[in-house]
């Protein structure tokens, strides 16, 4: 530990002492920083370019936090700023020297006209290093149908290359062959343990409140830690610093609401967006009356607020809650949800040298109650986390970034609380806290205007912390317990974590990259079954568990064409897998202790090909992505310790998104997918036992379910759009022509006939929806606003 | 976790008002050899008791599994007592002669097919008493009633018991394997379900057996039911882990039997 604090003051000290360096600059140079917005709504925009004028390669990319910090030659006295979807921007400097400069950029005039595009300076896909990432359009999104009518931020990323659904209408996902506890979801920095609603259904995402959200599918900067295949990095809004506007929507099965506006104008503002599903309405009507005792919905709420106490400071509070509650009769029922919290402080130490300091709390629970049996079964997985991430933006061809991230983990695993102890007594199983700290530094150089390198380290540590009980399991089957007290350290793991990124820019639109990347992962989540659960275990690296650890390496080829409006990618990746999970025979999760004897330890390997084609603008958009890859996972005691294909493994993954602007107020979309079905294991024969036929098993995953595939269709009609005052109605239908792919396949027994058969059954044929959504602002007055 | 696959079927049907449905598919299997499957019951109770011997077979042929005829089979127990069964009846259904089952003792199987001795082992537990036998009527996830019984069985304080459950109706045992074990309510009261294949009717004579039997059997049970139960859709369905050395499919289970007779009202 002394060794992690003493780093982190090597590193501030570094820093200090560049930036001792960088206050005698050369005249020659000067420093040009800032932030830029939206001109509309406030809103500062990430990942905006800021380059001089006609000249290539000099210059910067706003961070999450819309900052910016440029050096650039004294001589040059024009810069643009571009952002997609905006007008540019052109500053004169009026004189050599450092200085600040807020800018705001006004939405692109014309949207449906065709884009004008300057090409200046080839786009950030193509010279940033960092590959394997997609920064998500979010209000693209909008447009693409989905499943009632619900925007959702994590189906949509399911049709990008190398990002597969779960299963059918799951939020869940599965990231170049990894499972779904291995992907790291962030909102506003905070960990989200639970990403779904409704069973997984719905993602916990209410879209109406996201800024920006990018994935990487590994090859992740250093900054990111704590899992293997992906990092999800969702902003929420930090809302209109102008005006006041009020929005909404009413859906076939839910409504939205959300209200944003200045605290103080243009010195902060917030934003609360709030989300219910009534689709226990519709169990009403049912003719079941068992459905009409039922019990079906969610609600999620965001708010966030910004405030700018000063130039250089400035403070964000942001937080999510939300629960679902689902009951069956009176027989049982699950509420679970999410809370996250984060309180962020940007703190600008110099034209070059930004700082963000986060305190995060995140909390998951859920509560299942089994009335037949008189017991509720309670969890709990909440954290404690502070993170300060500095960007030192040392010149135009330097930058630094460097921070850490300390973590407290308390999990509580299912609780069994009876209400009756004569029945069934209270199981309390030992809860289990873990210290995680990480520390990383990394610095992105570019030579020669042709050549980006991004190289970094994380180094992550963890051990699990008293007061607890700990089991060492002997080969013979004995179980050896030990107390640990308050302050006292299990095993502790270090784990380095070398990552780098290289990119080389043949042309100015054109680019190879290439990436090598290692992960380590601390929490594990059990679930045994096909379909991930919100009630599935978490569990922490223990003496016993080992962290996972995955190696990756990747390389793509880049280009965009046609001024930009086409964009291609090819990508390809080997991924290594360490100290996978997998679970023994009939193994029991629940309620369980010493639930690590259930498990098996082994490796996984993973490699594909992803192939991206987009067409970026003009009144005919879309994508076309396909990936051919294989995941496969090797454990000691299945199939005679070879490789198998994992559930995560999907042959061909094809999705095809399609959008076209008929008039200024038509649009309508298509997507459709394609994808091998999932590995499973079917039997190979039948016997006969316990008075009746039952299959017989052989070795695992060697069968595939069928092929997946299905068309969405969707329409949006502007129905008036007004400075202050819009409204639209939106159309889609899921599966139009009512494929019915198989959700489960089940063995059964046709007495009649004396055989036996195979029975799949289907979640969805057609599924229309229809929402309406209203937007409208209001000024605020002069003076007092309230 | 069979619930809330259920669940989520029964809540797509509500959501899209059009049903969740379920359809015949055919599947591309891959076939393996036959296998050997021995299921061996030893009781307490009045014999004779039986092992039936057996062999797989493929998916797509019939659910009539013809015996095996011609297999050597054997129980012994700790006390000396040995016995080769005989099949008086039918084919591959072999049945004690001699042999008593004594709580408390430990029995060997020994059948030989083909040339190949699979062998294994259990122990008779003491017998656990069914304290009263309730039946009871309960909409099920479809909306309809039907009738149910359960027991209550007041589980001994501080031994692992385990426990599996057949009721007959007219003679018929229920099929499947209905078990449980303690661990979770250790000495204490508690219900189990009794198992039925048929809907109960006023009037039936329903006889409930409660049978105490050996770990290593729950295992196997509780393994079997895990992957049987392919609604709960486990990741890897998996035949039991073998009881029999060299391994063959099937069980062999010692128990002692309580019972209790009901008419259905």
């Amino acid at each position: 530990m002394r060794h992690f604090y003493y780093l982190l003051f090597c590193l501030l000290l570094s820093a200090v002492s560049l930036q001792a360096q960088v206050n005698n600059p050369p005249p020659s140079r000067i420093t040009i920083s800032g932030t830029i917005k939206d001109g509309k709504t406030g809103e500062e925009l990430i990942g905006a370019t800021v380059f001089v004028k006609d000249t290539v390669g000099i210059g910067a990319v706003t961070n999450g936090y819309g900052f910016f910090s440029l050096t650039i030659p004294s001589s040059k006295s024009e810069l643009t700023v571009r952002y997609i979807g905006y007008d540019d921007y052109a500053i004169k400097l009026d004189s050599v020297k450092n200085q600040s400069i807020n800018v705001s950029l006004s939405p692109a005039s014309k949207v449906l006209k065709e884009v004008e595009i300057k090409a200046t300076k080839a786009d950030e896909n193509i010279t940033n290093a960092q590959m394997s990432a997609v920064k998500l359009d979010v209000k693209q999104l909008e447009k693409i149908p989905v499943l009632f009518g619900e925007k959702d931020l994590l189906k949509t990323i399911q049709l990008l290359p190398g990002i597969q659904p779960a299963s059918e209408g799951n939020s869940g996902f599965y990231v170049r062959g990894s499972s779904n506890d291995q992907n790291l979801i962030l909102l506003d920095e905070a960990p989200v343990y639970n990403a779904s609603h409704l069973l997984g259904f719905f993602s916990v995402f209410n879209n109406d409140a996201i800024k920006d959200a990018t994935v990487y599918k590994g090859n992740m900067p250093a900054e990111y830690g704590g899992r293997l295949a992906s990092v999800l990095d969702i902003r929420m809004k930090d809302g209109n610093s102008k005006e006041y506007v009020i929005g909404g929507g009413i859906g076939l099965i839910s409504s939205r609401l959300n209200i944003e506006g200045p605290i103080v104008r243009d010195k902060g503002s917030f934003i609360i967006t709030a989300r219910r599903t009534y689709a226990d309405l519709f169990l009403k009507l049912s003719k079941n009356e068992n459905l009409r005792k039922s019990i079906l919905y969610f609600y999620d709420i965001n708010a966030k607020a910004n405030y700018r106490i000063g130039p250089r400071d400035r403070i964000f509070i942001s937080g999510y809650f939300g629960q679902d509650k689902f009951g069956f009769q009176d027989r049982f029922s699950i509420v679970y949800g999410n809370a996250t919290a984060t309180a962020r402080w940007n703190h600008i130490f110099s034209d070059k040298l930004f700082s963000n300091t986060s305190f995060v709390f995140n909390d998951f629970n859920y509560t299942i109650g089994i009335n037949v049996a008189s017991i509720d079964v309670k969890s709990v997985i909440r954290d404690f986390a502070l993170k300060e991430d500095l960007d030192f933006f040392l010149n135009s061809k330097n930058k630094l970034k460097f921070g850490f991230l300390t973590t407290f983990h308390t999990i509580v695993p299912g609780q069994v609380i009876s209400q009756d102890t004569t029945r069934i007594g209270n199981i309390f199983l030992t809860k289990n806290y873990g210290w995680e700290n990480a520390v990383y530094a990394q610095h992105e150089v570019s030579l020669w205007n042709k050549v980006t390198i991004n190289y970094g380290v994380r180094l992550s540590i963890f051990s699990q912390v008293g007061p607890s009980k700990y089991f060492r399991f002997a080969e013979n089957g004995a179980i050896d317990t030990f107390q640990l007290k308050l302050g006292q350290f299990n095993k502790t793991y270090v784990n380095p974590e070398p990552r780098v990124s290289i990119s080389y820019n043949f042309f100015k639109n054109m680019s190879f990259k290439a990436a090598y990347s290692r992960n380590a992962q601390n929490l594990h989540q059990l679930s045994a079954t096909t379909t991930s659960f919100a009630t599935d275990r978490w569990v922490m690296t223990s003496n016993n568990i080992k962290p996972q650890i995955a190696d990756q390496v990747s390389a793509g080829y880049f280009v965009n064409f046609y001024k930009d409006m086409f964009e291609l990618s090819v990508e390809g990746y080997y991924k290594w897998m360490q100290n996978q999970i997998d679970y023994k025979n009939g193994a029991t999760l629940r309620a369980n202790e010493t639930v690590e004897t259930e498990l098996l330890y082994g490796v996984g390997r993973a490699y594909g090909a992803e192939f991206f084609f987009k067409k970026r603008t003009g009144k005919f958009t879309g994508w076309v992505s396909y990936t051919l890859s294989r995941s496969e996972r090797k454990f000691p005691t299945v199939n005679n310790q070879t490789w198998f294909p994992s559930r995560y493994d999907r042959t061909h993954d094809l999705s095809v998104v399609l959008m076209y602007d008929i008039t200024p107020r038509i649009n309508v979309s298509a997507t459709w997918i394609y994808y091998t079905g999932a590995a499973a294991t079917f039997l190979t024969g039948k016997y006969f036992l316990g008075g009746q036929p039952v299959p017989a098993y052989g070795d695992r995953n060697q069968d595939r379910f069928p092929a997946y595939h299905r068309l969405d269709i969707g329409a949006t009609f502007v129905l008036k759009k007004r400075k202050t005052w819009e409204h639209d109605v939106n159309i889609s239908v899921y599966n139009v022509y009512a494929r019915k792919n198989a959700y489960t396949i089940d063995f059964k027994i046709d007495s009649d006939n004396n055989t036996t058969y195979y029975e799949k059954s289907y979640l969805f044929r057609i599924v229309p929806s229809v929402t309406y959504n209203f937007k409208f602002s209001v000024q605020p007055p002069k003076k007092k606003a309230k | 976790m069979k619930n809330i696959v259920r669940s989520i079927l029964i809540l797509a049907s509500a959501l899209a008002l059009n049903t969740a449905c379920t359809e015949k598919i055919d599947l591309k299997l891959k076939n393996a050899d036959p296998q050997v499957v021995i299921e061996g019951n030893l009781s307490d109770q009045p014999g004779p008791h039986y092992v039936i011997v057996t062999k797989s077979k493929r998916f797509d042929e019939n659910n009539t599994f013809a015996g095996v005829p011609d297999a050597l089979v054997v129980i012994s127990d700790d006390a000396g007592n040995t016995d080769t069964l005989t099949q008086p009846l039918v084919a591959g259904l072999y049945l004690t002669n001699t042999i008593q089952g004594v709580v408390g003792r430990r029995y060997h199987l020994q059948v030989t097919v083909e040339g190949v001795t699979y062998e294994s082992y259990s122990s008779m537990q003491p017998p656990v008493d069914i304290d009263s036998v309730l039946v009871y009527e309960e909409t099920n996830f479809q909306g309809e009633t039907e009738t149910e019984a359960e027991i209550v069985v007041r589980d001994p304080l501080g031994v692992r018991n385990c426990y599996r459950v057949v009721s007959y109706r007219h003679e018929r045992p229920s099929t499947g394997f209905n078990v449980q074990n303690d661990r979770l309510w250790d000495g204490k009261l508690r219900n189990f379900n009794v198992p039925d294949d048929d809907d109960l009717l006023a009037g039936d004579t329903l006889r409930v057996d409660l049978w105490s039997i050996d770990e290593q059997a729950h295992t196997y049970f509780d393994q079997f039911n895990s992957n049987q139960n392919n609604f709960g859709a486990p990741a890897a369905p998996a035949n039991p882990d073998p009881v029999f050395t060299p391994s063959c499919l099937g069980y062999f289970s010692a128990q002692s039997v309580t019972s209790k007779t009901i008419i259905v009202q």
